[in-house]
Order: C-alpha cells, then structure tokens, then sequence
C-alpha cells in the first residue's frame, strides 16, 4: 500500500471537502472526481484510489443524510425503492466489468453525460402541482425553503429511475463512485422528482450503495484506512459547508451546476479513455 | 403509510447516522493524527480500524433501524425493500472478509 506522507493525507483531505459540499448541494458523493484526482494527480493505483473513494463517499452520505433526516426532503420511499435495483445492480457488477472494457465504459459514461446535461441546462423549472393534488404511491410534498413554495410532485416513469440506479449500483464498486451522478440527473430529467428531493434522496441512498464495494477493496487489502480517514474528516467538513447553502440556493442554479459537473465529469472520462 | 409513521423512522434512521457519524469521523481523525505523531504506538492502527469499521457500520446500521421501523409500522412491501438490501449488504460483507 502507498505510504501515507502528511502532503498526500492533507491533499486528500482537501479534494475531499469539495466532495463533501458537492454531495450535500447536488445528492452526488464525488466518487468521479476523487478518482482521477487520487490516480492522476497523486499518483495511488486505480484500487487504492478507488477505495478511498468509496470511503469518502459513504462519509458524505452519512453526514449530508443525518442533516436532511426529519426535514421532508429526502422521499424515504422512493429510496427505498430504487435502493433495491441499486443492490441488483451491485450484484451483476461483476458481469459489467467481464463485458466491457474500462475504456469503453467511460466513453458511453461520457456521452450520456454530454446528453443528459444538455437536456439538464434546458428544462424548465420544477413543475409544480396545485398542494392538494394526489403525490401517488411514491410522490410527496415539501417546502422549497430557498421560495418557500409548497411542492407537490409524483415520480414519474419509475422504470427509468429503477434502471438508473441498477445502472449506478452496477458501476459503483467498478469505477469506485457512488453513482448520485447517474441517479440525480435521471431522477430530474425523466422522473419527475424535484432537484432538492432528489439530490437528498441520493444522498441518503449512496451511502449503502458505496459500502458493499468498499468493505470488498478492504477485504482486498486496497483501502488505505490513514487516507479514508483523511477523505472521511474532508467530507465532514465539505458537507457542512455545503448544507449551509444548498437550503438557499434555487434549484434552478442546482440544476445548472449539475449541468456542468457533468460536461467536465464527461472530459475527464474521454480523457481517462483516450490515455 | 401515515405521515407521522413516515417522520418517526426518518427521524430514527438521522440520529442513527448522526450518531454514526461523529463517532466515526472522531476516531479517524484522532487516528490520524496518531499516525503522524506515533507511527509505531499500536493504539495508532486501532484507532483507524476502528473509525473505519464504524464508518461501514453505519449504512448498515441505518437499513437496519429502516427495517424495524417498517416492521413497527406494519409497512410489509417496505419491511421486504429494505430486507432485500441488508441481505445483500451482508452478504458483501460475507464475500469481502470470508474468502
């Protein structure tokens, strides 16, 4: 295992904030950047990096969930839900990883995420219905605190978010993320499900998803525990900074700015693939 | 599913993963420190597994408390959801220290 200088730990522990208030503004656990940043900039082997990782995002998981629990945000049952195709799809990760090769991945990852942040920077905002609509079996309300609208919403066209979160759980243990970059976007865009529901229900589901792969690369003996520990005070820090503004901030600028995580999560993968 | 049934287990599963995560962002980081200041000091490592188990302990601990809340509410299609994830979830835990 790399050995572990103070230079590399505080390193870690500084990409690990952005992280951090990344998952507590967008839902996402910065698996896809802490990743390329571990490999590319400070030099750990892809296991390593991606253990690490994992690490980092169950910590943002944790944090950001135990902050949002209680306050109506996250759809507790549309997770609960959607956590099950996300295990399915852990299960069948092994499969993917037969099938495909690394490069070839991040090239399809790219392009949809090229796709769907397009049709993220041009919807429209949150369509609300009247209060007192029916949500239907795994809708709900909530106070948009940054307006202070009451939203009412249904989750449409679960099959896709279902597939998506197979999807995120599939890749989660392959790539070393927790998958919020697929399921956010996709709950958004198809679904239906507010911006704020769903970066707080991915938050809370990302953390199981991360954990199944996580206690494999340690039983592999390719988790650093001296460097999860410095992702895991960094996303600490990094999700409270980021709670303190994602109450605020409309999710219309949310929207945007996941917008834009994905065109450049989408030029690291094509660059990752083409090295 | 009631309203109040809904905000009791959401309320349970935040201060199991508050919990969860103080205790293991503390030992981790007293671990670190330790390991920078007392390399060879063997409380050094414990310190780091034991930050690190809690760490994965939590998501786990968070479906379990999210199974007994379903089951206290008689929610059966949510009792199964949420079964169906700490079966597989142990189950990794299975694979990745029994083999």
């Amino acid at each position: 295992m790399t050995p572990v200088t103070p230079l590399l730990a505080a390193a870690t522990l500084a990409v690990s904030t952005l992280a951090g208030t990344l998952g507590a503004l967008l839902g996402i656990g910065g698996g896809v950047f802490l990743v390329p940043f571990l490999v590319l900039g400070l030099g750990l082997p892809f296991q390593e990096a991606a253990g690490v990782s994992l690490a980092a995002v169950i910590g943002t998981s944790s944090a950001v969930s135990a902050a949002t629990a209680g306050r109506a945000v996250i759809n507790l049952r549309l997770g609960m839900v959607l956590e099950v195709a996300t295990a399915a799809g852990g299960l069948a990760g092994g499969i993917t990883a037969q099938l495909l090769a690394p490069s070839t991945l991040q090239l399809i990852f790219a392009g949809m995420a090229v796709g769907v942040a397009a049709i993220m920077a041009t919807r429209p905002d949150d369509v609300a219905l009247p209060p007192t609509a029916d949500p239907g079996p795994l809708g709900g309300r909530y106070v948009d605190t940054a307006t202070g609208a009451t939203l009412t919403y249904r989750v449409d066209r679960l099959s896709v978010g279902l597939f998506a979160s197979f999807l995120a759980g599939n890749l989660s243990t392959l790539l070393g993320i927790g998958g919020g970059i697929i399921k956010v976007p996709a709950l958004v865009t198809w679904c239906g499900v507010p911006m704020r529901v769903a970066a707080a229900t991915s938050a809370f589901m990302i953390g199981v998803t991360a954990t199944s792969g996580a206690v494999i690369y340690w039983g592999n003996g390719d988790l650093s525990p001296a460097l999860a520990a410095s992702a895991v005070i960094g996303t600490h820090l990094g999700s409270t900074l980021g709670l303190r503004f994602s109450g605020r901030a409309r999710a219309r600028y949310l929207r945007r700015l996941l917008a834009a995580v994905l065109i450049v999560v989408a030029v690291l993968m094509i660059a990752r693939a083409l090295a | 599913m009631r309203d109040e049934d809904l905000l009791r287990i959401e309320q349970m599963l935040g201060r199991v993963l508050t919990w969860g995560t103080w205790l293991s962002t503390s030992t981790l980081a007293l671990g670190l420190a330790a390991t920078f200041v007392a390399p060879e000091w063997p409380l050094t490592r414990r310190l780091l597994t034991a930050g690190l188990v809690t760490l994965l302990l939590t998501p786990v601990a968070r479906v379990v408390a999210a199974v007994i809340g379903y089951l206290r509410a008689r929610e059966w299609w949510f009792v199964f959801f949420t079964g169906i994830v700490l079966a597989l979830l142990i189950g990794s835990f299975a694979v990745a220290f029994v083999s």
